[in-house]
């Protein structure tokens, strides 16, 4: 794979930037569209159930509103509804840029992605009905899976197909990540499905399939959309390559052997074989491998150009989403460390460490890639510069105060339920102050959530700011890049 | 790395690895789980779940009780779960074989529910189980439990006899009942079947650790023999 | 590396590189491993060779210190089912109590009540009964093959309208206990133990011997063919 000239002789002529951006145009903004609406739903719903768990007389006489619904609805508008469709959009927009290949058939997707979302909302609204299986994330009616899983399918295999249509003769690693989620989450989604409601297996062999799920959505889906993400930004904005490119290889595989397996160390001290936990935690603690890799090829480039980070809002979300990558392995290696899994298991901390992947590592990603990506497809420039960096500002702020009164209550409470002599209800009692603490960062959340919806909704639809961008329109220049130098060879 | 088909061979053949050891794997291993048949009882463990308890079930999934409660009772090196009292031991797989959604739960914002039947175990347990549901606030040991009221209707005493359960509480209006609805009902009668007491001699002798001394320890660790009695003798 | 100057701050950020030669540079770098200086080595492979290989290690030592002996009933991670072998163990004293509980509650307290103490005329005590408490081979005996006719209990001689059945089986007998020699140790131990007796308690390997002692007893003993205390 040395810098052999462009093979493309069989290959179709590459695609402007421009004229991609210009045929992924109304797919990309109604996933992003739909994505916000999302987010915006699930912070309203996780909002009250956070405020449910000190205050539990708070919206409690509609069944529901109680607490065993909103808090399930909160999560799966937020995973299926925000993450899948910011995840597509993304996916969507990254694998045509980087196949440099325009978009066939806009409309139908289009339809495509409508057809998700109304999904997604009879099966929020299933949950809230009372319809819920109480299996994390697979919450939503059972009769919906199927047509959701088909569309998701075809959705995934669409942007796939992008790659034949492609110039390009060359895989980036974002393209690994991306490819490989696509087709990860259909495969693990059908495989957990049938084995939870088609056929389902019998006694605690759903709980492992259960975990394996639940991590497996987390790691094949959000991760990999997170470092693809990180991986084209952090080039793109610093006009620097990778550190140790060569190894980024080493780090996908392992990472994608490993972290497949990561699942069933939730299950330490479950009714399960010994074995199914104790092969989890081991493969935890490998994840530390690519890890390190993945650490060396992102924060390389990034230690090198502090002051970038200074001027640049989409890098600062892109470097905290990089860091809660760094963050959230740390945490799984940790927790599987024997004398830790039995403080932190069935506590704040692990749900903490799910937060740290859907919201600091993905989610931050996210807003980091909508920031780049979405004035390059209307071709005008954010509405508000200051409803950018409050929306940072928030989001950072929330995410950490939320992030450390998790994990500091949800150990202080591993370890007085450790204690035999400490009554249940004083156990309880003392993680209020955190789990406070914790709707605070949501606050915070929810308002900076409202400034990123408010500047999407001014960017794409308000009269005045099209009306102005167009007396003023952005030279073109602004929509160009220059070569990456590459560096000389360490 | 530039063969987009070694991306998708590589991303299918890590996945199916960890799916064929752990979910397929596990269902080899122990899907097919039977029941304990007791030999001296004649009675098969676990027992199945009756038809109120097997809708109570489901009510317990669609009110999302697991997301609070867990239903796995761990062994003493993972915690302090008997030393609670949640249970006299840890659970064991085949506990859970005849339920048709096993709910094992991830957070223990409440207490373990596994035996929760064993620790309501009076005459008047179904009636204390409805209070709790109806009103958690009345005691500050259930204070941070949502309420449930909503399982719970108010009905008019006019030209009718007072209901065998209705709930003594005073909040209600004179004139007026306060009882169950049918899914507190089922809800109830499954929490009151959750109860792991019956020892499995297969788990119990597969997950006891060999004591250290293989002469005659028990006799070693036990001074008295009447001493060691177990405290609950058959009360039939 | 020279971005394009922009005036719309966070508003358009500009990009630094283009789509093409992001994926020219990096494509030439995925096959770029650092060159060692002529005559020495380079240490990041090196050292990330020997992270991996520790990995690896501690991870397939972890797994053999808690893999249960990868069986699917084993869930308490310290036990190693080849240890335990496959022979039964014998169960600890408060196990063999509560199974006898359990076996008494079944059959014995029909008879001799929950509270042993038997019914007045028609079945005796077994709470403070010199039989139940005294030789240990007497109290198997009886359990095995039952007893009829009048005995002696407490230093009294007494006679009961019914029978004691013998709960090993014997031909020529009706009934179908057929209880093995272990559940006639566990009711012994419990009975011995229960309701304020005191007595060592009966293993099954002392039921069995005695058991394949008598194997040929055809009827209930009388107490003169027992032995004394």
């Amino acid at each position: 794979m040395s810098a052999a000239p462009e093979h493309s002789s069989a290959r179709p002529p590459a695609a402007e930037a421009a004229a991609i951006d210009a045929s992924i145009r109304v797919p990309v903004l109604v996933l992003l569209g739909f994505a916000v609406f999302w987010l915006l739903g699930a912070t309203a719903l996780g909002l009250a159930a956070a405020i449910k768990l000190h205050t539990p007389s708070f919206l409690a006489q509609c069944e529901f509103l109680t607490y065993g619904r909103v808090y399930p609805a909160a999560l799966n508008a937020f995973a299926w509804g925000w993450g899948v469709n910011a995840g597509l959009a993304v996916a969507l927009w990254l694998m045509a840029r980087l196949a440099r290949a325009t978009l066939p058939g806009a409309g139908l997707l289009t339809v495509a992605a409508v057809a998700w979302n109304v999904g997604v909302k009879l099966g929020v609204l299933g949950i809230l009905a009372g319809w819920s299986s109480s299996v994390t994330w697979l919450e939503m009616p059972r009769h919906l899976m199927p047509f959701l899983l088909v569309v998701f399918t075809l959705i995934a295999a669409w942007i796939v197909g992008l790659l034949r249509r492609g110039a390009s003769p060359r895989l980036y690693a974002s393209q690994w990540w991306l490819l490989s989620a696509l087709f990860w989450l259909p495969w693990v989604w059908s495989a957990a499905g049938a084995m939870l409601f088609l056929a389902p297996v019998r006694g605690t062999v759903q709980s492992v399939v259960a975990a394996w799920f639940g991590h497996n959505f987390l790691a094949l889906w959000f991760a990999p959309l997170a470092l693809a993400v990180i991986y084209y930004l952090l080039p793109k904005l610093l006009g620097r390559p990778i550190r140790a490119y060569w190894l980024a290889p080493l780090a996908f595989w392992s990472y994608a052997v490993f972290t497949t397996w990561a699942g069933a160390a939730r299950l330490a001290g479950a009714p399960v074989p010994a074995w199914t936990p104790a092969a989890g935690e081991v493969a935890c603690f490998i994840l530390t491998l690519p890890l390190v890799v993945i650490a060396v090829n992102l924060f390389g480039p990034l230690l090198g150009n502090l002051a970038a980070l200074r001027s640049s809002v989409v890098l600062r979300f892109a470097a905290v989403a990089a860091f809660c990558f760094t963050l959230s392995t740390l945490r799984l290696a940790f927790t599987a460390l024997p004398g830790v899994a039995e403080i932190t298991r069935l506590t704040w901390f692990d749900t903490a460490s799910d937060y740290a992947v859907l919201y600091g590592e993905f989610s931050f990603a996210m807003f980091a890639a909508a920031y780049y990506l979405a004035p390059r497809l209307v071709l005008r420039p954010w509405w508000s510069a200051s409803l950018i960096n409050a929306h940072f500002c928030l989001s950072f702020t929330g995410h950490v105060i939320a992030m450390f009164a998790l994990t500091v209550g949800g150990w202080i409470q591993g370890q007085e339920l450790a204690d035999g002599k400490i009554p249940f209800a004083a156990v309880a009692a003392h993680t209020l102050p955190w789990l406070q603490a914790a709707t605070l960062g949501g606050l915070l959340l929810a308002i900076g959530h409202l400034a990123f919806a408010v500047n999407l909704v001014k960017l794409v639809l308000c009269p005045q700011h099209r009306a102005a961008s167009a007396a003023a329109p952005v030279p073109a220049s602004a929509f160009s890049a220059p070569e990456l130098e590459q560096a000389p060879a360490p | 790395m530039n063969r987009a088909s070694l991306v998708f061979l590589g991303a299918f053949l890590a996945l199916l690895l960890s799916w064929a050891a752990l979910p397929f794997g596990n269902a080899r291993g122990y899907g097919g789980l039977a029941a304990h048949v007791d030999d001296t009882e004649n009675k098969a463990y676990p027992a199945r779940i009756a038809g109120p308890a097997a809708r109570g079930a489901l009510v317990y999934a669609d009110l999302g009780c697991a997301y609070c409660h867990t239903q796995q009772v761990r062994g003493d090196a993972d915690g302090a779960d008997v030393a609670r009292h949640w249970g006299e031991r840890q659970s064991y797989a085949r506990e859970y074989i005849r339920e048709p959604r096993v709910l094992l739960g991830a957070l223990r914002a409440g207490p373990d529910l596994r035996n929760v039947g064993a620790r309501y175990n009076t005459a008047d347990a179904a009636e204390r189980l409805y209070k709790l549901l109806y009103n958690p606030a009345a005691d500050n040991q259930t204070a941070l439990m949502p309420q449930h009221a909503f399982l719970f209707e108010q009905r008019s005493l006019e030209g009718r006899q007072p209901s065998a359960n209705a709930l003594k509480v005073s909040s209600v209006r004179s004139g007026f009942e306060l009882v169950p609805t049918e899914r507190a009902e089922s809800l109830v009668a499954y929490l009151l079947s959750l109860k792991d007491t019956y020892d499995y001699p297969e788990e119990k002798r597969l997950n006891t650790p060999p004591a250290p001394k293989k002469e005659g320890s028990h006799q070693a660790s036990e001074p008295k023999p009447a001493a060691a009695k177990p405290a609950e003798a058959p009360k039939k | 590396m020279s971005a394009v100057p922009s005036n719309f701050g966070p508003r358009l950020e500009p990009a630094a590189a283009s789509d093409e030669s992001i994926q020219r540079v990096h494509g030439a770098l995925l096959g770029q491993k650092p060159q060692p200086e002529p005559g020495g080595y380079s240490l990041a492979p090196l050292a990330l060779l020997g992270f991996m290989s520790a990995l690896i290690l501690f991870g397939c030592i972890f797994l053999v210190h808690n893999r249960g002996g990868f069986s699917p009933l084993v869930q308490n991670r310290h036990v190693d089912p080849a240890t335990i072998g496959t022979e039964k163990v014998e169960l600890p004293l408060p196990d063999i109590i509560k199974s006898g509980a359990k076996l008494y509650a079944l059959e014995c307290v029909k008879c001799h009540q929950a509270t042993g103490a038997g019914a007045p005329g028609a079945y005796p005590q077994l709470a403070g009964s010199d039989i139940v408490t005294g030789n240990e081979e007497r109290l198997i005996r009886i359990v095995l093959h039952g007893l009829k006719d009048s005995f002696k209990l407490n230093g009294a001689e007494v006679v009961y309208p019914n029978k004691m059945p013998n709960f090993a089986p014997m031909a020529g007998s009706a009934n179908t206990f057929n209880w093995s020699d272990e559940k006639i140790a566990y009711v012994l131990t419990y009975i011995r133990q229960e309701w304020g007796n005191q007595a060592p308690p009966i293993t099954a390997e002392r039921v069995k011997e005695i058991h394949a002692a008598t194997a040929d007893r055809k009827a209930e003993w009388t107490f003169g063919e027992l032995p004394a205390k």
